[in-house]
């Protein structure tokens, strides 16, 4: 089965912001029925960027990681959820949070161990970047955040598993881990290759709350 | 040059007239890439359409393997730059500059310049007394900073205030626009969106200053308030805050009063 994965080469994310504004854009002030209500115009930032600095001026490097609801396999807010439907894994891989059915279940937001399930106060809902399925399904090939990059950091791809897990090793992609939790994000892949000298050594870098896995160019 | 071969192919190498003509007969277009005729006729067919064959002849230049082309007779060739100048001659270029109403005594003759000269002590800047204009080019260091004596004391922090990142003046912020979703352009505390103000991480601990904390920016000019965001970016004694905010907001009387909006230009100017 054909999943949708998003590879995000953090090597080339410069902070611009362009695919958080563009997911703004896309769902503030828009209702996509079946898939996602509005956004609020102010609080959620469904795509993030997340800074790490290392080293001192004028020796500096700074990572910039975009993170974005995972659409895991064996997803904790879907387990949290329950059976009512308020979450949905869809065969393609993308994981839904029913607009209607979800309403009230503020509980839901402490399920994601990513951070990345935002509540929506006036509508009373949680919510997630939603892979732009809307669009995917009208037939799109790229999400607006992958559009918006000037630096091709972000691309969406949809192929089955066994493509993806040879694509992952023919390319190098990785899953970085950013947060205390278990690193069980299936369905985005990341590619950590950062290409930047090393300025500290490894060991430090297991303490930081981001630890982002080094590989060298191949 | 007629190039003749040094060696012998090497393995099976072949010249790329021979790979495109086999490539084209496959296409079945061959006809249409040689025209019927093979390399080195090709290279006649060049010689024969450049002026060479009024120079020297086929077979002579085969034989020889080279021609040196002359140079271009001398009233043909492009004049030396400022060469009528120099020979204090009337300007006889093409060029535009000097421009027909730049010239000083007589026309055609001579600069731009009031001397219509070359000039390292600049006569049209002789005419002000502007220390920040000297008639010859002096390093000035900025106007304000580690040398400033009691201000420096005073106001020890220098400030860059580039443009901002994400807006332009007010194209996009100002209007509570979803721009301020994003932390590095306003960090919302206790209600309101302030601007950010980045300083060394070591200057701001000594201060006790920690990240998002409201910081007063301020010099004899002007006061800010800012949200600070410490860094490891900035060397020690220098912040930064973008410049352009497109939200003044005095919290007093207008002109007299701390800003909250974010304008550093406030203690530029």
């Amino acid at each position: 089965m054909s999943k949708w994965n998003l590879i995000v080469d953090v090597a080339e994310c410069t902070n611009c912001n362009n695919c958080t504004l563009a997911a703004m854009d896309e769902y503030i002030d828009n209702d996509w029925p079946g898939y996602s209500a509005p956004m609020p115009k102010h609080g959620h930032r469904w795509i993030d960027i997340k800074q790490k600095e290392r080293g001192q001026v004028p020796f500096m490097d700074i990572a910039y990681v975009p993170t974005m609801c995972n659409h895991c396999d064996n997803a904790p807010c879907m387990k949290a959820a329950g059976d009512d439907g308020s979450i949905t894994k869809r065969a393609d891989g993308i994981v839904l949070i029913d607009p209607e059915k979800a309403k009230g279940r503020k509980d839901l937001v402490d399920a994601c161990p990513y951070g990345h399930i935002w509540w929506n106060e006036e509508l009373e809902l949680p919510q997630i970047w939603t892979f732009d399925a809307h669009l995917l399904d009208q037939g799109w090939k790229q999400t607006r955040g992958e559009q918006s990059c000037p630096t091709g950091a972000m691309k969406a791809v949809k192929q089955d598993d066994a493509a993806m897990q040879k694509m992952a090793e023919d390319e190098g992609l990785e899953v970085i881990s950013l947060s205390s939790a278990p690193s069980r994000a299936c369905g985005i892949a990341i590619c950590g290759a950062m290409r930047r000298p090393l300025l500290v050594e490894a060991s430090p870098l297991r303490q930081m709350a981001l630890s982002i896995v080094l590989k060298g160019p191949r | 040059m007629f190039q003749a071969p040094a060696i012998k192919p090497v393995g099976e190498s072949k010249s790329d007239f021979w790979i495109f003509n086999e490539i084209s007969k496959k296409l079945g277009l061959s006809n249409y890439f040689s025209e019927g005729i093979n390399e080195i006729d090709w290279v006649k067919r060049q010689f024969d359409a450049s002026d060479l064959p009024t120079q020297i002849t086929w077979k002579k230049f085969i034989k020889k393997g080279y021609f040196v082309v002359p140079t271009e007779k001398e009233e043909f060739r492009a004049p030396v730059s400022f060469r009528w100048f120099w020979e204090g001659r009337k300007k006889d270029v093409p060029e535009p500059q000097p421009l027909p109403s730049d010239y000083t005594e007589e026309y055609l003759k001579g600069l731009q310049t009031q001397s219509g000269k070359l000039e390292f002590e600049c006569n049209s800047l002789k005419r002000f007394v502007d220390p920040e204009r000297p008639p010859i080019v002096k390093y000035v260091p900025a106007w304000e900073g580690p040398h400033s004596g009691e201000m420096f004391e005073k106001f020890p922090l220098q400030m860059l205030t580039p443009h901002s990142k994400y807006s332009f003046h007010t194209q996009g912020d100002g209007k509570d626009s979803f721009l301020l979703n994003i932390p590095d352009h306003r960090v919302l505390v206790d209600g309101w969106y302030y601007w950010v103000m980045r300083l060394n991480a070591e200057d701001a601990a000594e201060r006790g200053i920690k990240k998002n904390d409201l910081v007063k920016v301020y010099n004899d000019r002007g006061c800010v308030i800012c949200a600070a965001l410490p860094t490891a970016r900035l060397p020690r004694g220098v912040c930064h805050g973008y410049e352009s905010s497109a939200m003044y907001e005095p919290m007093g009387e207008p002109g007299k009063s701390v800003d909250r909006g974010g304008c550093l230009n406030l203690a530029d100017s």
